[in-house]
């Protein structure tokens, strides 16, 4: 006959704590999928007459929301891996220049088709080029920071942030060569707005790529919990620290390619997703990875049916608001929201 | 087996780097230098009009007064000046050093509300040119400011023609380009075509709305634009808009051929699939003029593209009415 173990007082308070914060984790991921369902619903009814619509038109919606969906969790989930990956709570998917590189990837494109290159002007067409350059970003960054295929976290951080700068400055640059009737049109596309051309075989493309990225996030959640430690200690518990730097490295410039491919570059959702739902459910990377993609199609849809909404009932006729433009404004005060208390109980030491 | 230390890492790391900048300095270099050849020598006599012009509406008006080798300077992305041309600016802003030093008699620029910039026109009264800013955005204006008497904004300059002493042939330009506009615009009175969609953008959508000049062109060719009159003159719309407008014609307008698509690409099929009535019986169209967004005296041949997309079965009778003719003031056509 056995008998169990005689617990403490406290295994069994630190055993309550963790029930405690796991029903808190699931009610929390509950709440943000009916959000996204929420949203989701929304943006089929809002349009220019609200209501379920005749095919032609639904297809049109379901196309928009599946962006929204995936452009949302892929720049969510992207965030939380670089702050996972750079220890950093400020890395977000712009920090490393994959963003700019791919607006710089679409700005030459279109400024080398406006010269006559027409090979380069499909890609711009197609946004394929700002794929291109988000990819040609990461490998850069990877290339100028790794030492013997070891990722140095602040080497990234600070090879990204030349990165970053140097594209900045060669997007203006492209901006300012470019034809002025062309030079507006490069600004529009900056903004952020949603691919009314990209293909449903391109949106399932770049849906399954993000599908897998954000699966192997929450499969590597436990090593990334275990990376948050220093090095010496993430080896001593049998990480392998090179190994899982260089995959979510990739994963977060896949995702982050994959979202500006069908929507431009949008900006917040990858640095404010992820910090509220740590504030919300906690550190772990698991839960955190999963709330950040909830979190973050539910923020992109829903600025998209709002955007919709407006243009619509608000200000009939008026011109459609850039998406980015409205997730900051959404994304900002919610983040306020939820940080405030924690900011205003900080006192000085 | 080779092995790399940390120094030779940042050797190379630095060799790579260096290397990126001096490929992108050189593909500046490369760009900035397209127009940067000395400017012709064709007019530097005493007395000779040496003329810097910062509106491309203005430089078309200056071509087509027959003024090509006045033209000293213009602005960096004019599309319709002269090739060799020294540039100095563009519409915001001006290379002061660049165009003092080609010592210009007169300067043209389109200021917008913010007026003639205080700098230029101290400059002006230093060495003694004259400084002329017009407010071009409608067919009107442009015609006011090529052969108006006093339309000038920021200072008391009249036209372009009268600036320049050219007042005759000024004026007759103006009345062939209003004369042509005027033959298209009765051509498309009896039978407009309603529900056009005219678009500037693609990636994303950007139409043409009410109250601007492209639309003002439109309705001369004998169109209605579809959009109603709204707070944004070029709104972005989504596809649910565009389906759900129903154009009966779509006008791809753009002024360069890269960025919004190909040359090559069938206009329709970046609509295709959708039920859109334009698409369905072909008629989206593609305007690709390099001076197509331009209020000047180019727009009777912008017009009558459009007119010809618009009414296709009246191509003859566009033909005719761009064909240069007497004025009824007894000026000649263009």
């Amino acid at each position: 006959m056995s008998t169990s173990p005689p617990r403490t007082a406290g295994s069994s308070n630190a055993s309550a704590d963790a029930n405690a914060c796991a029903a808190r984790t699931r009610r929390v991921l509950v709440a943000l999928a009916a959000l996204v369902l929420l949203a989701a619903v929304a943006r089929l009814l809002v349009g220019e007459s609200f209501g379920w619509p005749p095919p032609r038109i639904r297809e049109l919606r379901v196309l928009r929301l599946a962006i929204g969906l995936t452009v949302g969790a892929a720049l969510a989930v992207s965030g939380a891996v670089l702050q996972a990956l750079l220890r950093n709570p400020l890395a977000s998917p712009y920090i490393l220049g994959l963003s700019s590189g791919a607006t710089l990837g679409y700005l030459l494109a279109g400024f080398f088709s406006v010269a006559g290159w027409s090979a380069i002007a499909q890609f711009g067409a197609d946004q394929t080029s700002a794929f291109v350059g988000a990819l040609a970003v990461m490998l850069v960054v990877y290339a100028l920071a790794q030492r013997r295929g070891w990722i140095d976290p602040i080497a990234v951080l600070l090879i990204g942030v030349v990165v970053n700068a140097l594209n900045g400055a060669a997007i203006m640059f492209v901006s300012y060569v470019a034809p002025t009737n062309t030079r507006g049109q490069m600004m529009l596309w900056m903004l952020g707005y949603f691919s009314d051309f990209a293909t449903p075989t391109t949106i399932g493309c770049v849906a399954a790529l993000s599908a897998l990225g954000i699966g192997v996030s929450v499969a590597l959640g436990r090593a990334m919990d275990v990376a948050v430690f220093s090095t010496s200690e993430s080896w001593s518990l049998g990480l392998d620290v090179r190994r899982l730097r260089i995959v979510l490295f990739v994963i977060a410039g896949l995702l982050t390619a994959g979202s500006v491919l069908l929507a431009g570059p949008i900006g917040f959702v990858g640095l404010v997703c992820p910090h509220i739902v740590r504030l919300l459910i906690g550190p772990r990377h698991r839960p955190l990875i999963i709330g950040s993609a909830l979190a973050g199609a539910a923020l992109i849809v829903a600025a998209d049916t709002a955007i919709k909404a407006a243009s619509t009932y608000l200000f009939p006729g008026a011109s459609l608001v850039p998406i980015g433009v409205l997730t900051a404004f959404i994304g900002g005060p919610v983040f306020l929201f939820f940080l405030w208390p924690q900011v205003s109980g900080r006192r000085e030491p | 087996m080779n092995t790399v230390t940390g120094s030779q890492h940042d050797r190379r790391n630095a060799a790579t780097t260096l290397a990126c900048l001096v490929m992108l300095t050189s593909f500046a270099t490369s760009l900035s230098c397209r127009r940067g050849s000395p400017p012709p020598a064709a007019t530097d006599g005493a007395g000779a009009r040496r003329i810097v012009s910062l509106a491309p509406s203005v430089t078309q008006m200056l071509l087509d007064l027959g003024l090509e080798r006045e033209i000293v300077g213009a602005g960096a992305h004019d599309p319709v000046a002269p090739r060799g041309v020294r540039a100095v600016g563009d519409l915001f802003q001006i290379d002061f050093e660049a165009l003092d030093a080609l010592a210009p008699t007169h300067v043209f620029l389109q200021p917008g509300r913010s007026g003639v910039p205080p700098r230029l026109e101290a400059l002006a009264v230093e060495r003694g040119f004259v400084v002329a800013g017009y407010d071009i955005e409608t067919v009107d204006d442009a015609l006011d400011a090529l052969a108006g008497a006093e339309v000038a904004t920021g200072s008391a300059t009249p036209g372009v023609g009268a600036t320049l002493g050219l007042d005759d042939a000024a004026r007759r330009l103006a009345t062939a380009t209003r004369g042509a506009l005027e033959r298209l615009r009765t051509l498309g009175d009896g039978n407009p075509v309603d529900r056009v969609l005219v678009l500037v953008g693609i990636q994303p959508i950007t139409a043409v709305g009410p109250g601007t000049f492209l639309d003002e062109i439109v309705t001369i060719a004998g169109g209605r634009n579809v959009l109603p009159r709204g707070a944004t003159r070029y709104p972005v719309l989504d596809l649910e808009r565009v389906v759900t407008l129903a154009p009966r014609v779509i006008l791809i307008v753009h002024s360069t051929t890269g960025q919004m698509l190909d040359a090559s690409t069938p206009p329709a099929r970046i609509f295709a699939g959708l039920g859109i009535p334009a698409v369905e019986s072909g008629r989206v169209h593609a305007v690709f003029d390099e001076v197509a967004l331009l209020p000047s005296t180019s727009m009777p041949r912008v017009a009558g593209a459009i007119a010809r997309a618009l009414h296709p079965e009246r191509a003859a009778a566009v033909d005719a009415a761009l064909a240069p003719r007497a004025e009824p003031d007894g000026s000649g056509g263009r």
